[in-house]
């Protein structure tokens, strides 16, 4: 064998080597590649997802004032209505949804429309506590709930409707204040906003 | 090639038939398709919620009236 035909095959294996090296830097730097965005995907960002279960005036109110705080520091503000806090969009002059269950009409009637329908948690008094609690806050200079609600929409809060409690209620999906911007979801896109949120509440 | 699934999720209301694609990716092997039929109005955002969520890409979405037809492939 001679001198040069040893060179050759050294150069051949130092040429394989480099390849094969750098076939599996390129595959690592992909799976790094891939677990950062894994890990991005799963670490809470300055936002918050508040769910609003209660119909009641004080807790609709109270997830108001925590989502316009929460705004109010730059964050990103998901709310959720279901249940009872669905009524809290209806808004005065909903047309009666067609095609109801008796059930349903009854819920759609005896359920209020809007937030500032929502009775006391306590106190209501057939809605002369939550007069003489109106008469206080006006006092005291605090918004009230309609004022907070637009004030919530327009520093860009994301409303959220789940739709299963609205058709459970007769709430028709289509009506509501906001119209467009309320999201019709369900739940999976709540958890998704929860996954990636430093504060979820649930009202 | 990879495996197609069609899932019919009609008449199905929110948990449902994001439980169901739930359990049919847990069944699946990496790279596999779903198709969902689906007429809940929830559907649309929680299926693009869980596909982010689970890293999976929608290939497609379709709207029919009430109906969404949404193609995912699982993540590999």
């Amino acid at each position: 064998m001679t001198i040069g035909m040893l060179d050759n095959d050294m150069a051949l294996a130092e040429h394989s080597l480099v390849h094969e090296l750098e076939a599996r830097l390129e595959a690592l730097e992909a799976e790094v590649g891939s677990l950062k965005r894994q890990l991005a995907a799963k670490l809470p960002r300055n936002h918050a997802s508040i769910i609003c279960f209660s119909g009641e005036w004080d807790r609709l109110f109270a997830a108001l004032t925590i989502a316009s705080g929460a705004l109010a520091l730059g964050m990103e503000v998901d709310m959720f209505f279901t249940f009872w806090a669905v009524s809290a969009l209806r808004t005065k002059d909903e047309p009666a949804k067609k095609g109801l269950s008796r059930v349903q009409t009854l819920f759609s009637r005896m359920l209020p429309r809007g937030f500032p329908r929502a009775p006391l948690s306590k106190f209501n008094f057939a809605g002369l506590g939550k007069v003489l609690m109106r008469q206080v806050m006006e006092q005291e200079g605090v918004d009230d709930i309609d004022v907070l609600f637009e004030q919530v929409r327009d520093l860009g809060a994301n409303l959220h409707l789940c739709t299963t409690s609205a058709d459970l209620f007769g709430v028709d999906c289509q009506e509501l204040s906001g119209g467009e911007a309320i999201n019709r979801c369900g739940v999976a896109t709540f958890m998704s906003c929860a996954l990636k949120s430093k504060v979820v509440l649930f009202v | 090639m990879t495996d197609q699934i069609d899932m019919n999720c009609l008449g199905m209301k929110c948990p449902r038939p994001i439980i169901e694609i739930a359990k049919a990716s847990r069944k699946l092997p990496p790279g596999s398709r779903l198709k969902v039929v689906a007429d809940d109005l929830a559907f649309e955002s929680d299926v693009v919620a869980w596909a982010d969520n689970a890293l999976a890409s929608i290939v497609s979405l379709e709207r029919d009236g009430d109906r969404i037809t949404v193609q995912i492939e699982l993540p590999q």
